[in-house]
């Protein structure tokens, strides 16, 4: 069954807080629809039920993602056509890398409002294994404070959200979380190699 | 300034232009500096992860809700279908003659459909299961591991244990393995042989507890994986046993197969 999403109330959902962005994604997981059409376009193009699947869970995160990151971001058309166009423009990328010759129809090209070919998903194939070990090994005060300071968050929006007492203590906090990181990563070269960009 | 503040500057390109100049003049020059740099700069895209980490955790916890529940829906449809199939086809037949039992007779009546509708979804509720251990039996091949190692202590100890391992006796492989401890040796081909052996051997989940710390691991991790998800689907716990090819199905030695299976049972 589809959900019905309020293209504003899902985006402020997404950026208010933790509880209410995991209850977003849990909806959009769950909507019958935008997961029935998704699966009907890769299938339709060379794809099959696991590509599927795996594009569905992308357009979700890259969504997600750029909902919490970019302010100046908002929904001007319904949420399904949005997530069509992402996932479109992330099977053809794929498409792209794994260099198959598919002739792409023209009604099939990706939509203004949708994302382009700058997906920024970091956690995939070899090296997206080697981030997740590096992020299981993070405590989740660490990996909460970073992660808002790395989204733009300021220091006193960060510790409104987390309950901090102030800006000055987030601050510390995150001094605190990246110099740890840091001493990981220098103790352990051989990862710090392996998570470099190619 | 902090020395991490005024990298972290350097690197989220907020300096100005003269201030970068300096910077990268005093980093040609140092090492230190450079190596410094470089390790922010992993960091920084460790933190650039996480939200897609935790976007990413919500998105798989999720998805195994609803694996779980479809396949508890689909199963249970199908045995309430089965059952009331089976029901329908006697009732429709009987249904006047039902209606002058004795009580004795309805309870009669009653514990026969029971017993097809119980059938009926032992039948069906079997299918996934016979499925995961088909598969299993098609894919599984003892982990290749080669442990003989020269010119340590345990040398003799450890050909051994990996001649018995090529000869596939794996009660004993399992036997010595146990007996030398390698939890403390900490070597992770050691853990792959008994997991692998255990797997043999029948003991699925004491092979899973076994592999655990390959999970972490960079070079074994995908092993982890595999030979878990073999494990599962050897008991025939075909949603465990998804979940776990899912991770390997991209990029991996093992995505091929894993895909192939991904495929095969959904």
């Amino acid at each position: 069954m589809g959900i019905e999403h309020d293209p504003l109330a899902i985006v402020d959902k997404i950026r208010a807080s933790e509880t209410s962005r995991n209850a977003a994604i849990r909806n959009l997981v769950r909507d019958a629809v935008i997961r029935q059409k998704i699966s009907a376009y890769i299938l339709k193009n060379s794809g099959d039920q696991t590509d599927a699947e795996t594009v569905f869970h992308d357009t979700i995160v890259t969504f997600v993602k750029k909902a919490f990151t970019d302010k100046k971001f908002t929904l001007t058309s319904h949420l399904h056509g949005y997530l069509m166009g992402t996932a479109r423009n992330i099977w053809m990328n794929a498409l792209r890398k794994k260099k198959r010759h598919v002739t792409v129809p023209i009604e099939h090209a990706s939509t203004a409002e949708s994302d382009g070919d700058n997906f920024g998903l970091l956690l995939k194939g070899e090296r997206g294994k080697i981030l997740q070990l590096v992020l299981n090994q993070m405590r989740k005060n660490c990996k909460d404070v970073l992660m808002h300071w790395a989204a733009g968050y300021k220091m006193e929006e960060i510790s409104s959200k987390l309950s901090y007492k102030n800006g000055g203590v987030v601050k510390k906090k995150k001094s605190e979380c990246m110099k740890e990181l840091y001493n990981y990563l220098s103790e352990n070269p051989h990862i710090k190699e392996r998570i470099r960009p190619i | 300034m902090d020395y991490y503040d005024r990298i972290e500057e350097y690197l989220k390109n907020t300096l100005s232009e003269a201030e970068k100049f300096a910077f990268e003049k005093v980093m040609e020059q140092d090492a230190d500096l450079k190596s410094a740099v470089e390790n922010h700069e992993a960091a920084m895209d460790v933190v650039g992860s996480i939200l897609e980490g935790e976007i990413r955790n919500v998105i798989e916890n999720e998805q195994l809700v609803i694996d779980n529940e479809g396949s508890g829906i689909e199963n249970g449809k199908l045995k309430i279908e089965n059952g009331a199939a089976i029901g329908k086809v006697e009732n429709e037949g009987k249904e006047a003659k039902i209606k002058r039992l004795t009580w004795m007779r309805r309870a009669g009546v009653a514990i026969l459909l029971l017993m097809l509708g119980w059938w009926g979804m032992f039948l069906f509720g079997t299918t996934d299961t016979k499925l995961a251990k088909t598969i299993y039996a098609d894919n599984f091949e003892p982990a290749p591991v080669d442990i003989s190692k020269k010119g340590i202590k345990m040398e003799k100890k450890l050909d051994e244990i990996n001649s018995n391992y090529n000869s596939a006796n794996y009660l004993l492989v399992v036997d010595a393995l146990n007996k030398l401890n390698i939890d403390s040796i900490g070597d992770n081909s050691l853990i792959l042989m008994l997991g692998s052996s255990l797997i043999i051997n029948g003991n699925f989940e004491e092979s899973r507890v076994a592999m655990q710390p390959l999970q972490f691991s960079l070079q074994f991790q995908n092993e982890y994986y595999w030979y878990s998800a073999m494990s599962f689907l050897a008991e025939g716990e075909l949603i465990n046993a998804r979940r776990l090819l899912s991770k390997i199905s991209e990029d991996s030695y093992y995505s091929d197969k894993a895909k192939a299976i991904l495929n095969q049972t959904r």
